[in-house]
């Protein structure tokens, strides 16, 4: 834990160092603040009896009330310039920091975003670990300077003797110690609560979807889903109460040493001020160690408090430092002149793949060869392995044994960023993103960024005809990100995705169920477009509709990770097998002529 | 004008503060009446404080010089410290107390709002102005607003207020010339406040647009489907460097307001000491005029320390109340949309069963902030017992007829009718009854496989032998034998078993079928299965029709030749209706979609 405040507080200085510096002086001015106040109040009260006494003059008094009020108005400044110092280290910091994360999640093994293990990480790492690592650090100097103040309360308390201040020391330790344990108590329930609050706020998400409300509202299980969330609740709240209740005995402990604090601080200025032996406890030192009681408790509750927090920021600082060694792509490294490859060669040599952390094989040995310029469709069931022969491709994962070949050259030599402009790909899970329809299409080819002629074309050729009917220009925000924002539908959004892969210059084109989202005619559109505008260029096609397949030069047939078909469609309707059983039963639900219940 | 919109505003204020003090009294009312009493105590301490200090640091001093009595220095010694133990103790106690009066209220508040959306109507679902509301009501209650208000207010006027009259008072006895003083070290600090203005509250929500839009660009990196994109098309140094320029720009307007911030602050609290030192120097003045003693002196040290954090407090409390009333008064905005009417409110016609006919008379909706007709004079008749296709391209309307249909969205012209009986005039309950649907988008329910099911009928929760016997036929065996069976939680959302897309819908399917229902829509999942699987389900939707009045709303054309009447709609109107072979002979939109679909499998 001390090496992790420490490493914080170095991390900070790194990317904030004028503020930090600044940040660090006027702290550590600002801890000596209190037992200087208690010490000039002391001397400024003797000093008035004094002087009424007739034994020193005015010019004492004034001296130390000069020095009281400056205190007070130095640490209330200091206060501000610690305000303006946070800022700009949060502004340096944002600056120089939040960069640093970033590039590491753009350098992040792919493979970690889909493992169930990184995602929980980067969940509990939250979005903001600049803040985290902030907070860990300004809780750690907060408690040194608070612990800092403590001590020096501790040099003003020898005035009055040696054993006042012993005394003192003694029962700090017990007072911080309850305090803390009392808010780590609090801190626990509160992660226990987590689990609790997430279920509820699943349930009550329930009852806020359209969808679901639909279903809740005609079964009439609306009810039976609000009262599962009422007993959730409080079967969690009559364990909170217990649990909030028994871990409050430490508050107890803590207001009884307080307690014991007072009685002795009390005791022993009234015994010293009777005691005529006793010179150190004066009127002065009577009057600014009783004032001083409540102080001790607001530091030890600041020092504990901020102690707490150090202990639960490093448990949260933990998940950024596994975030820092996760695996990283290994950096492009370009040997040779770029040279586009147009219409790729592409073979997959007896391909295993299984992936990370899971021990069942996706891709059993699959062998297969496009040629340049040839249109292929894979097809077969649901978890055949279809997605990830796209991922391969990209590079995205590595095969286990076996090897891809492009070209001729094997994918682990090809650079990443070549890779990219060999391929243009939709996948099944396509994003929409919340900026302008511009951005959207050019991030196919952002080259083109700036071609509205290109970007138009893409978007007819991908059929959304919102351009031509003028109803979205190409500038136009999509989502509800901006307030003039157009939310799209799902089959917009897809046409969206398809226009981006159409901006691409030559690329080998994949579509890995480019129709999902539209119904049949919109469906059959698509098919046209693709035959015309794919055709003099290679492409992977993935789709449940098997139609799609009847246009492919070749047709891949893949069952349980391994290709067990390849030919054309009549080829293959003629071989039997899985396609003609996949085809014959979807083609009964459009062909005439059949029994069509006949095909379960 | 102006002027009776601000007096509008302050009376809604009024409104909408009596209602949050009044939930804080209904909802936790042990805890509510230990506010009061913390905060009393609290606002009385000090200036019982400054009264036992002032005597035992006068007695000190008299001791010192010789005089006093030393009873009454343990006297007030020890009277300073039962007080100052005993409100520690009442601090510690009330406080406890407070929290989870605090913790209760949140758990009710967000319950009611649970309640409110289980009670809306599900038109206002597809309200984005309602979703915003409720959105918006969630987000403040979120961060314990209700609370913050009666406690901030309670605080002001107890705990604040009666630190500032108490220690006035006592002030005032012993120098009449600390009132003045009392007034002088508070007032720049007030107007300070005061000047800085509202603009600050303008900059945060301009700000958060701004900050939403960054965290969404964030988002677009450590998302993974963006990322798998982003990276394959190469596009990411393009959204690397926007969101570089958005963090700048976001970055240079908070140092800007944050800066102009701290500034005002420097001067309040600048001022606030300048007070605090003039008060001392008066104090100061008076003890060596022996106006006040040496005690009153070390007292007020103290007292003056007190009246300054009270005043902040109140000025920071009361700054921020107008703000904290207005989100508020969002929340209560959404608790006070008009709801479905219960089952004793409506007073509904029984509905018991489908003897006749249902009649959709001339329909036509459209959904709310739309100008455009979803569905469109829609007029046909469906027997008892017949089947019904539902024909037609994407957002032709066909799903919202559904609902329309089951009475869950109204109809802005026209009637359905069931039994010749207008649908919105049947007890909910029993109508509900009769009916069953698998929803297009259906849910898939992080919670056990027997709610899954039994969500349809709840009061078969425990019928084991129903549940298994929906599973069996729905092709759900494999399901039963995982760990857990009945009990087995689906979905990995909270750490349940992960099932594949296909027994999802199978599952929604097996859910349909548990209710037992006489009237039932099936909508065609929009999700890609395989064709296997995907033929297996439409040969369900068949057969789950077979003794029932059935809609079943698809694509497949091919299904539509075992059904007894197509509908065919294009635009929310209702195209051509009739059957397969009838309609095929018209050569109409019906042969059209027929065709698109049809010719991509004709063997040539």
């Amino acid at each position: 834990m001390l090496r992790q405040a420490v490493r914080s507080v170095a991390v900070i200085l790194k990317y904030a160092r004028i503020p930090t510096v600044l940040t660090l002086i006027l702290r550590f001015a600002q801890s000596f603040e209190a037992p200087l106040s208690i010490f000039f109040t002391g001397k400024l009260v003797n000093s008035i009896g004094f002087y009424i006494k007739g034994d020193i003059l005015i010019s004492e008094i004034i001296k130390w009330a000069v020095l009281l009020i400056a205190i007070m108005l130095i640490s209330a400044n200091s206060g501000l310039f610690l305000g303006l110092a946070e800022i700009f280290t949060h502004k340096t910091l944002n600056k120089n920091f939040t960069g640093v994360v970033l590039e590491k999640f753009r350098r992040l093994d792919y493979s970690c975003f889909e493992d169930p293990d990184v995602l929980n990480t980067l969940e509990r790492m939250g979005s903001e670990p600049h803040l985290r690592i902030y907070y860990l650090y300004n809780n750690t100097i907060s408690a040194i300077s608070t612990f800092i103040s403590l001590l020096a309360t501790a040099v003003v308390f020898t005035q009055v003797s040696v054993w006042f201040a012993v005394v003192y020391f003694i029962l700090l330790a017990p007072i911080l110690w309850f305090n803390y344990k009392s808010i780590e108590a609090r801190q626990r329930l509160w992660n226990t609560e987590m689990p609790n609050w997430r279920r509820r706020t699943y349930l009550s998400a329930l009852l806020a979807d359209k969808h679901a409300e639909f279903e809740l509202k005609t079964f009439g299980a609306v009810k039976f889903i609000l009262s599962k969330w009422r007993k959730i609740a409080d079967d969690f709240r009559r364990e909170y109460v217990n649990m909030r209740i028994k871990s409050s005995k430490y508050g107890i402990f803590h207001v009884i040493t307080l307690a014991v604090w007072a009685v002795f601080v009390i005791l022993s200025m009234i015994y010293g001020l009777l005691d005529e032996t006793n010179q150190a406890v004066n009127i002065g030192v009577f009057v600014a160690c009783i004032t001083s009681i409540g102080a001790i408790l607001n530091s030890s509750s600041v020092m504990s408090g901020a102690f707490s927090q150090v202990s639960q920021d490093c448990l949260e600082m933990k998940h950024y430092d596994i975030f820092m060694s996760l695996p990283e792509v290994a950096p492009d490294i370009i040997t040779t002149e770029f040279t586009p490859i147009q219409n790729p060669h592409i073979i997959f040599d007896n391909v295993y793949f299984s992936y990370p952390k899971t021990d069942k094989n996706v891709l059993n040995g699959a062998t297969f060869e496009i040629f340049p310029g040839e249109r292929v469709a894979l097809v077969g069931e649901n978890g055949a392995g279809k997605s990830t022969i796209v991922k391969l491709l990209c590079g995205l994962y590595k095969p286990n044994s076996g090897d891809i070949y492009i070209n001729d050259v094997s994918i682990n030599q090809i650079p990443a960023s070549q890779l990219r402009q060999v391929f243009s790909v939709v996948f099944q899970d396509f994003c929409g993103y919340e900026l302008t329809l511009r951005e959207n299409v050019a991030f196919g080819n952002i080259n083109k960024i700036n071609d509205d002629e290109a970007i138009k074309k893409a978007l007819k050729d991908g059929l959304l005809t919102e351009i031509e009917t003028q109803e979205l220009s190409i500038d136009s925000n999509l989502g509800k990100l901006e307030d003039d924002g157009t939310d799209l539908s799902g089959g917009q959004w897809q046409k969206v995705a398809v226009s981006r892969t159409l901006l691409s210059d030559g690329a080998f084109v994949i579509l890995d169920e480019p129709t999902a989202s539209l119904d049949p005619v919109a469906e059959s559109k698509m098919y046209e477009t693709f035959q015309s505008v794919l055709q003099k260029r290679g492409c992977v096609m993935i789709s449940h509709r098997l139609a799609s397949a009847k246009l492919a030069d070749k047709i891949i047939v893949l069952n349980n990770g391994a290709v067990t078909q390849t030919g054309t469609h009549s080829e293959l309707m003629s071989q039997g097998g899985l396609y003609r059983d996949m085809f014959t039963a979807q083609s009964a639900w459009y062909v005439t002529g059949g029994d069509k219940t006949d095909n379960g | 004008m102006a002027d009776s919109d601000n007096k509008n505003k302050k009376i809604k204020y009024f409104n909408i503060y009596g209602r949050v003090l009044k939930n804080y009294f209904k909802f936790a009312p042990v805890a509510s009446v230990f506010t009061l009493i913390n905060y009393i105590a609290g606002g009385l301490f000090p200036a019982f404080t400054a009264i036992t200090l002032a005597s035992l640091f006068d007695e000190a001093y008299n001791i010192q010089q010789g005089g006093g009595n030393s009873n009454n220095l343990v006297f007030w010694g020890l009277l300073y410290l039962i007080a100052y133990v005993a409100n520690n103790f009442l601090i510690f106690i009330t406080e406890l107390i407070i929290e989870l009066g605090a913790d209760k209220r949140q758990v009710q508040y967000r319950y009611l709002m649970c309640a409110k959306l289980s009670r809306m109507p599900l038109i206002d679902f597809e309200n984005s102005n309602i979703k915003d509301m409720q959105q918006r009501a969630e987000e403040h209650l979120y961060g314990g607003i209700m609370d913050r208000i009666v406690r901030s207010s309670l605080q002001l006027i107890f705990l604040n207020l009666l630190n500032f009259i108490t220690l006035a008072i006592v002030l005032a006895k012993y120098s009449l010339w600390f009132l003045p003083l009392c007034l002088v070290s508070v007032l720049p600090y007030s107007i300070a406040r005061l000047i800085r203005g509202k603009e600050f509250y303008y900059i945060k929500y301009k700000m958060a647009k701004k900050s939403r839009r960054l965290g969404y660009l964030w988002g677009l990196f450590t998302d993974r489907r963006t990322v798998k994109e982003l990276r394959v098309l190469g596009a990411d140094d393009y959204v690397f460097e926007k969101w570089t320029e958005s963090r700048d720009d976001v970055q240079n307007e908070l140092w800007e307001q944050n800066r102009k911030d701290a500034v005002s602050l420097l001067l309040c609290d600048a001022l606030r000491i300048i007070g605090y030192g003039a008060c001392i120097v008066l104090a100061l003045v008076l003890t060596l005029n022996k106006t006040v003693n040496v005690g009153v002196f070390g007292a007020c040290i103290a007292a003056f320390f007190t009246l300054q954090s009270a005043t902040r407090g109140m000025l920071v409390l009361g700054g921020e109340l107008p703000r904290e009333l207005a989100f508020a008064g969002d929340y209560f905005e959404y608790i006070d949309l008009p709801e479905e009417l219960s089952a004793e409110e409506s007073g509904g016609v029984l509905y018991s069963g489908l003897h006749d006919k249902i009649e959709l008379r001339n329909i036509s909706f459209k959904y709310p902030n739309s100008e455009k007709y979803a569905v469109k004079n829609v007029s046909f008749e469906i027997h008892k017992g017949e089947k019904i296709a539902i024909l037609g391209e994407n957002g032709s309307g066909k799903t919202t007829l559904s609902k329309l249909l089951l009475g869950l969205f109204p109809c802005e012209k026209g009637e359905v009718l069931y039994n010749g009986k207008i649908v919105k005039n049947f007890d909910k309950p029993s109508f509900y009854k009769t009916v069953s649907a698998i929803a297009q988008n259906f849910t898939q329910y992080k919670l056990p496989l027997r709610e899954n099911i039994a969500m349809s009928d709840i009061n078969s929760l425990n019928d084991d032998e129903k549940i298994t016997g929906a599973l069996k036929s729905a092709g759900l065996n494999e399901l039963l034998d995982k760990a857990g069976g009945l009990d087995n939680e689906l979905g990995t959302a909270f750490g349940g078993s992960e099932i594949s897309g296909g027994q999802w819908q199978k599952i929604a399917i097996a859910r349909g079928l548990f209710r037992e229902s006489e009237f039932i829509v099936m909508d065609e999942p929009t999700s890609a299965l395989d064709p296997l699987i995907e033929t297996e389900i439409l040969t369900k939707f068949i057969e789950l029709a077979k003794d029932k009045t059935a809609i079943i709303i698809s694509h497949r054309v091919g299904l539509c030749r075992l059904v007894d009447k197509i509908a065919v709609m294009k635009n929310g109107e209702i195209a051509e209706i009739g059957k397969h072979d009838e309609l095929l002979a018209q050569n109409g939109e019906y042969t059209r979609l027929f065709t698109a679909q049809e010719k991509w499998y004709r063997e040539n």
